[in-house]
């Protein structure tokens, strides 16, 4: 598996997504490129894809207000790996799910700074949404919420989710719907995201091609004689860009191959695969419906985007493109009675199984016809979680947040999945937000990372800078309690005390009942962030920088 | 007495659990999950022994076995066997080896009357040490010798009682002592474990996850244990709880002579607390050294691969990783011949028809796997039963080990 | 930064405000849970409500038990007082009060019948056991015996609680009783056990308690009230026990799987000790919620089935009467179908508050039944996993 990777059908980075309609916020940058290597000499002038400031996250129980998250700031740029690390409780996923807006609401709501996302402002609105009032005689507070505007809010998160930012859990057992097969549930998220590009791409489709009989017999001789998996793929290719069709030659790659192996003759069953590219009258008036339907979708999304940037958007404009998506589905409501739908939906469903199969390939996974049919519970954690990697690189987002990916896989499958991110961000070059508990991973895999200590980031600096010379005193606790292999003879100090309690946290330095050089400061008064060093910012009296500005 | 003057406290041989599938309208049997197929070690006095596999090669499992929470399919377990019956176990588990330890059944070549004999013997001795022939009522105040920390800290003590009854209960148990009694060495337990004896008022749920599986060795510690089986206590935990932990659990065997079975899949952890590992994959124990020889010089590859996927807290590092291919296959159907000769990167040909036996390579350093064949068998160990081919084609003859005396 | 292993975990997450000595942490427990129970404004009028009928109830017990029945009455009291036609002017106990107390027994059809026709009012001067007029006179023309509604509800407060109590609790002690056992031991005695529980729930529940009783009511051996009432909660009883058997199995199957087992196992502990004080405590927390939610139930079928017919009165004049919720309100109902027939629009007035009342009391108390549990079981249940 160390060897060279097929050559991906549908990650690349020049396939179009949605992000790549919206203008930048800083120019300077194309489509998403590629990432610099860990060794970039000096901090990366990329543009800010994600501008996390001051973030204040508040959940709001029983037993009081846990202020979960109290003043996070970070930065991600487009194409670098980011690693956020921090102990169960201090905030990590919760800070992947603010920037989402995925909180519970009730009882968590986020009440506080800005989430930038390539210059929109992802919280807006928020401030609406909600009013305060402090119960006397606790340390409680009375949330009234307008469920209205929540739920507006949502709809508008959906033109940032999957196509903008992507998201990839901690349990893969749990992560995917039992009773859908992979290939749906990929087939899915495909037609959200790309949808367009699919249906434009089945409706530009040539079955009738006469050249295609040539580029069979080519491909079916290349098989039978045994040529190498790379010849076949590019013969395959061929077959695609000759029917115009880039998941024919899946299709037709994986055909062949098992009529092969099986005994059959091969080319009826590729004439039979045209069958499906072949539109009758019904089911193309059912794609050019669902193609509007996307487009208008669209549409929406970027007004949405448009408003979380500037604050404003026409009314007029969103009205029309509510009308004419009432029309669409109005006029195409005779597609939905259940037997026209059924046949009219058919090529859709099949054009998506093979892309997803394509898209399974380029995971890098063995069988992947046979994985596209199973059902999640028939497949391993770590399949399953390759397979959610798959589905949110689909969407070719410009972040992918990564909460805890490997924490519940063996070593072994670690290893394979953490490869696998690697050659990714190599190929397709997605910002990563990489948030675990394992600073062996973080080693491996980040390029900056921030260390977090119940809902405040203490350091954040280069992976190199941290692991040399950790400055907060957490960070040098993490680092000197970690057993290493290598290290056999290691002495494990531990951090004295635990983490504290968020409903009544500390004051000043939320860190300071558990630090062996606290002094009087650090209980009177919140650390600011100063810059240290190169991109090296620390959150601790100890060390008098000059302030970072956000 | 093999090395060194500690007694063996337990000393495993061929260990089986299979467990029945069942299916089909009547329950039919369908076949057997093999969880433990075949694995033999010690425990000796103050030693920690590491068991390291991934999930599903059957090392919670070998971990119950040897308190016996769950009954072996076949196998034995010696619970301190004097040294003179060790010697004699091992000499006679030696003559059975060419008849695949002559446990499972079957499929070996029919046993010769010395090696019917042998049965007899080890049946004799079993008799008395083995700790699965004991009956029920013998079993329990062996129980408190032999205890067990668990994984998850949060089901491992129950919600509805307080620390003070889960403390005292073991106590209560076995009828020691008085209430009152009790009670205070719950007090005592708690403050070994370094909690504070107010704690001992409150119930589980206050409590973080390192703070209950402190409770939960106090709970092992109760009835003075000498061997404790942890069952991947510190992966449930944070980093900097874990080191609170393992060093707590260090200074415990320091003071009291404890001797552990670690089972983790932690590799640097269990590099940190054992003297001897024993790797494991699919229900067969693959390797066995001393933890400095195992980590530096791996012989078998799937240790190879395991130890080089460990991500190292070192950025400047840049290693040569050893990926497998695939995923682990079913204990279910476990793969003909080597079980690893499906993601093996070091496959052969004789690999997927013949076991390969479990043999000393180095100095106190087992190995299964033909890429060594060569090699002297080690004393009184379990040797893994070839399947049908009893000569092996490709490896150790059979003559050669047993013609080589000890 | 050496850890150190003197008492330096003084941080807890326990937000328990146990204060001062040695509080019992389980009362401390049970505190947090009413603690959380306030919040929910519902739960807390049922509660109230609740409470209410229990003191009723208790009260009710004080009670001295009518014995007379009409024809007795008017046996004692000279057949001129009790002619169609004329009033009536006492209680059955003897007090004898005018104005009020006296009511019309019209005559219709030549049937006669005694429906009381005097509106209630709120006069409570006669307290302490006489006519009181916030009901009136019922009467129960099948069985000649009569009693004051007032009278009639509270006594009913007491039955009602009584046989609905009865009838959950035993039911619950059973079910749960067979449902550790199939879920501790498995295998054949599961299967057995379960085939028994799915052969009772497949019983219509009201059809086999009426058959029952229609069945046994003849029998000598239930003439007496009291085994009347044993027979009716026996019946119920049988067939309500599975729900409770299949609740704790389910809940058993999971508990027995905790490590907290297995770690009581690894000490030696036996069966029983496992059974009694790990795995049961922690089954019955859904039992509870349960039976808080039958109780509410119960006495709906029990009033259904007296509704039916199958009234528990005794045919024997001069046992006690069965003044249960249910049992008023359909006695109160049956004699409306001929009053409807028979009345013209205006002439009669029909006696709403007979079988108002008792009805109203009925739901009352089921749905402050129903909003308790509901709160209890949202207080309790993922609270008590913090």
């Amino acid at each position: 598996m160390a060897t060279a990777l097929p050559t991906p059908t549908t990650f690349s980075p020049d396939a179009p997504s949605l992000s790549s309609i919206l203008p930048e916020t800083t120019p300077g940058v194309g489509a998403a490129g590629t990432s610099p290597g860990p060794s970039a000499a000096g901090p990366a002038k990329q543009a800010v894809v994600l501008d996390v400031r001051n973030l204040k996250t508040y959940f709001y129980t029983y037993d009081g207000v846990v202020k979960a998250l109290d003043g996070v700031s970070f930065k991600i740029r487009r194409g670098e790996t980011v690693g956020m690390v921090g102990e169960t409780g201090c905030g990590k996923s919760v800070t992947a799910f603010s920037v989402t807006r995925l909180i519970s609401d009730p009882p968590g709501r986020i009440v506080g700074g800005t989430i930038l996302y390539r210059g929109a402002n992802v919280l807006r609105g928020i401030d609406l949404e909600a009013k305060f009032k402090p119960m006397k005689g606790s340390n409680r507070v009375k949330v009234r919420r307008s469920f209205r505007r929540v739920k507006a809010n949502q709809e508008r998160m959906m033109a940032v989710r999957g196509g903008g930012i992507g998201m990839i859990f901690q349990e893969p057992t749990s992560a995917m719907n039992p009773i859908f097969s992979v290939s749906n549930q990929l087939g899915e998220a495909l037609l959200l995201h790309r949808g367009d590009e699919i249906i434009d791409a089945m409706l530009r489709a040539t079955p009738h091609a006469p050249e295609r009989r040539a580029v069979f017999e080519e491909l079916v001789e290349a098989v039978r004689s045994g040529q190498p998996t790379e010849t076949v793929r590019a013969i395959a290719k061929k077959v695609g860009d000759v029917l115009h069709s880039p998941s024919m030659a899946t299709q037709a790659f994986y055909t062949t191959r098992e009529a092969i192996a099986s005994g059959r003759d091969p080319l009826p069953v590729l004439e039979r695969n045209l069958r499906r590219l072949r539109l009758g009258r019904v089911q193309r008036s059912y794609l050019i419906q669902q193609r509007r339907l996307i487009a208008l979708q669209n549409e929406l999304k970027v007004s949405y985007m448009q408003e979380m940037r500037d604050g404003t958007f026409d009314h007029g404009e969103r009205r029309s493109i509510r009308r004419r998506r009432l029309a669409t589905r109005y006029r195409g409501g005779w597609l939905q009675i259940r037997g026209i739908r059924r046949h009219a939906r058919r090529p859709l469903d099949e054009e998506t199984f093979w892309r997803s199969v394509g898209l399974l390939e380029g995971i890098a996974i063995a069988n992947p016809v046979q994985v596209a049919r199973s059902y999640p519970h028939e497949l391993s954690g770590g399949m399953i979680q390759r397979v959610m990697i798959a589905m949110a690189l689909s969407a070719n987002p410009d972040i992918l947040l990564a909460d805890e990916p490997t924490t519940a896989l063996d070593v072994t499958i670690q290893a394979q999945i953490l490869e696998l991110m690697r050659d990714l961000k190599e190929r397709v070059g997605t910002a990563t937000l990489f948030i675990t508990h394992d600073l062996a991973v973080i080693a491996e895999v980040a390029e900056r990372v921030c260390v977090m200590y119940a809902g405040q980031v203490v350091e954040t600096a280069p992976v190199r800078d941290l692991f040399r010379q950790p400055l907060h005193p957490y960070s040098q606790g993490l680092l000197a309690s970690i057993p290493r292999v290598d290290q056999p003879d290691k002495q494990l100090s531990s951090i004295k005390g635990s983490v504290p309690n968020l409903i009544t946290p500390p004051t000043g330095c939320r860190f300071h009942p558990r630090c062996a050089y606290a002094m009087p400061i650090c209980r009177e008064q919140r650390p600011p962030t100063t810059v240290e060093g190169v991109e090296h910012t620390v959150a601790c009296f100890l060390y008098k920088g000059q302030v970072a500005v956000e | 007495m093999k090395d060194g003057t500690s007694a063996t406290i337990l000393a495993a041989r061929n260990l089986r659990k299979y467990f029945p599938i069942r299916g089909g309208l009547l329950s039919s049997h369908l076949g057997d999950v093999r969880a433990v197929d075949g694995v033999s070690f010690d425990i000796r006095e103050g030693e920690t022994v590491g068991l390291v596999g991934e999930s599903g090669c059957g090392k919670t499992t070998v971990g119950r076995l040897l308190l016996r929470l769950i009954e072996p399919t076949s196998g034995h377990s010696f619970y301190r066997p004097p040294p003179e019956t060790e010697e004699r176990l091992n000499t006679l588990y030696d003559t059975l080896r060419p008849f695949g330890g002559g446990d499972n059944g079957g499929e070996e070549p029919p046993l010769t009357d010395a090696a019917r004999k042998a049965l007899e013997e080890i049946d004799a001795i079993a008799d008395q040490y083995s700790l699965y022939r004991r009956s029920l009522r013998k079993m329990r105040p062996l129980r408190g010798k032999l205890q067990i920390v668990f994984q998850d800290p949060f089901s491992s003590l129950s919600p509805r009682q307080l620390i003070r009854d889960i403390l005292a209960e073991p106590l209560a148990i076995h009828h020691v002592g008085s209430r009152s009694e009790r009670y205070r060495r719950a007090e005592e337990l708690v403050k070994d474990v370094g909690l504070n004896p107010d704690h001992l008022w409150r119930f589980p749920h206050e409590f973080s996850g390192g703070q209950r599986q402190r409770i939960g060795v106090a709970r092992a510690l109760a009835l003075a244990p000498e061997f404790i089986v942890l069952d991947e206590p510190t992966s449930a935990l944070d980093v900097s709880v874990q080191a609170q932990v393992l060093n707590l659990l260090r200074v415990l065997q320091a003071e009291r002579g404890l001797a552990y079975l670690f089972i983790s899949h932690h590799l640097s952890v269990v590099r940190a607390m054992s003297q001897r590992v024993l790797v494991m994959y699919l229900g067969k124990v693959v390797e066995q050294a001393r933890t400095d020889e195992l980590f530096t010089r791996p012989l078998h590859p799937y240790t190879q691969a395991l130890l080089s996927a460990i991500p190292i807290p070192d950025p400047e590092l840049k290693r040569e990783r050893i990926l497998l291919k695939g995923d682990v296959p079913s204990p279910a159907a476990p793969p003909s011949g080597c079980r690893f000769h499906t993601r093996c990167p070091a496959v052969m040909p004789v690999c997927s028809r013949v076991e390969p036996p479990f043999l000393e390579v180095r100095r106190d350093h087992f190995v299964a796997c033909h890429l060594y064949p060569e090699a002297v068998p080690p004393r009184g160990a379990a040797v893994p039963p070839s399947d049908g081919q009893a000569s092996p084609a490709g490896g150790a003859s059979a003559e050669g080990p047993l013609v080589a005396s000890h | 930064m050496e850890s150190t292993l003197t008492a330096t975990t003084e941080e807890t997450t326990a937000t328990t405000p146990g204060r001062g000595r040695r509080p019992n942490p389980h009362v401390a427990q049970f505190l947090r849970t009413f603690y959380y129970l306030r919040r929910n404004g519902l739960a807390m009028f049922g509660l109230g409500v609740i409470i209410a009928l229990i003191l009723i109830a208790l009260y009710a017990l004080t009670l001295p038990i009518p014995t007379q029945s009409l024809a007795f009455y008017c046996s004692t009291n000279g057949a001129s007082t009790c002619v169609p036609g004329t009033p009536i002017c006492t209680y059955p106990q003897g007090v004898t009060a005018p104005g009020p107390n006296c009511y019309q027994t019209p005559v219709a059809g030549g049937v006669s019948f005694f429906p009381s026709i005097i509106p209630p009012t709120f006069d409570l001067s006669h307290f302490s056991g006489g006519p009181l007029p916030l009901g009136s006179l019922t009467i129960d023309p099948s069985h000649n015996a009569f009693f004051n509604l007032y009278d009639g509800m509270l006594r009913g407060s007491d039955w009602s609680l009584i046989i609905s109590l009865s009838i959950v609790l035993t039911g619950a002690a059973i079910g749960a009783i067979v449902g550790a056992v199939a879920g501790t031991f498995g295998g054949l005695i599961d299967e057995v056990l379960m085939r028994l529980v799915d052969i009772f729930l497949s019983i219509p529940a009201i059809l086999f308690v009426i058959v029952i009783i229609a069945v046994l009511q003849v029998s000598p051996v239930f003439g007496t009230f009291d085994a009347r009432i044993g027979l009716l909660v026996i019946g119920f009883v049988v067939v309500w026990w599975p729900f409770y058997a299949r609740i704790v199995r389910g809940q058993v199957l999971v508990v027995r799987e905790q490590k907290y087992v297995e770690a009581a196992r690894a000490c030696g502990a036996g069966r029983g000790r496992i059974i009694l004080r790990h795995i049961l405590p922690n089954s019955v927390y859904p039992v509870f919620i349960q039976v808080s939610l039958d109780v509410g139930t119960i006495p709906l079928f029990v009033g259904t089935l007296v509704f039916l017919g199958f009234a528990v009165i005794p045919t024997s004049v001069g046992s006690g009467i069965f003044p249960e919720w249910g049992s008023i309100t359909a006695v109160a109902v049956t004699p409306l179908i001929g009053l409807l027939t028979t009345c013209q629009f205006g002439q009669c007035i029909i006696p709403w508050w007979q079988f108002f009342f008792p009805g109203f009391a009925l739901f009352m108390f089921a749905i402050s039944v129903n909003f308790l549990s509901d709160g209890l079981r949202d207080a309790l249940d993922p609270r008590l996993r913090r």
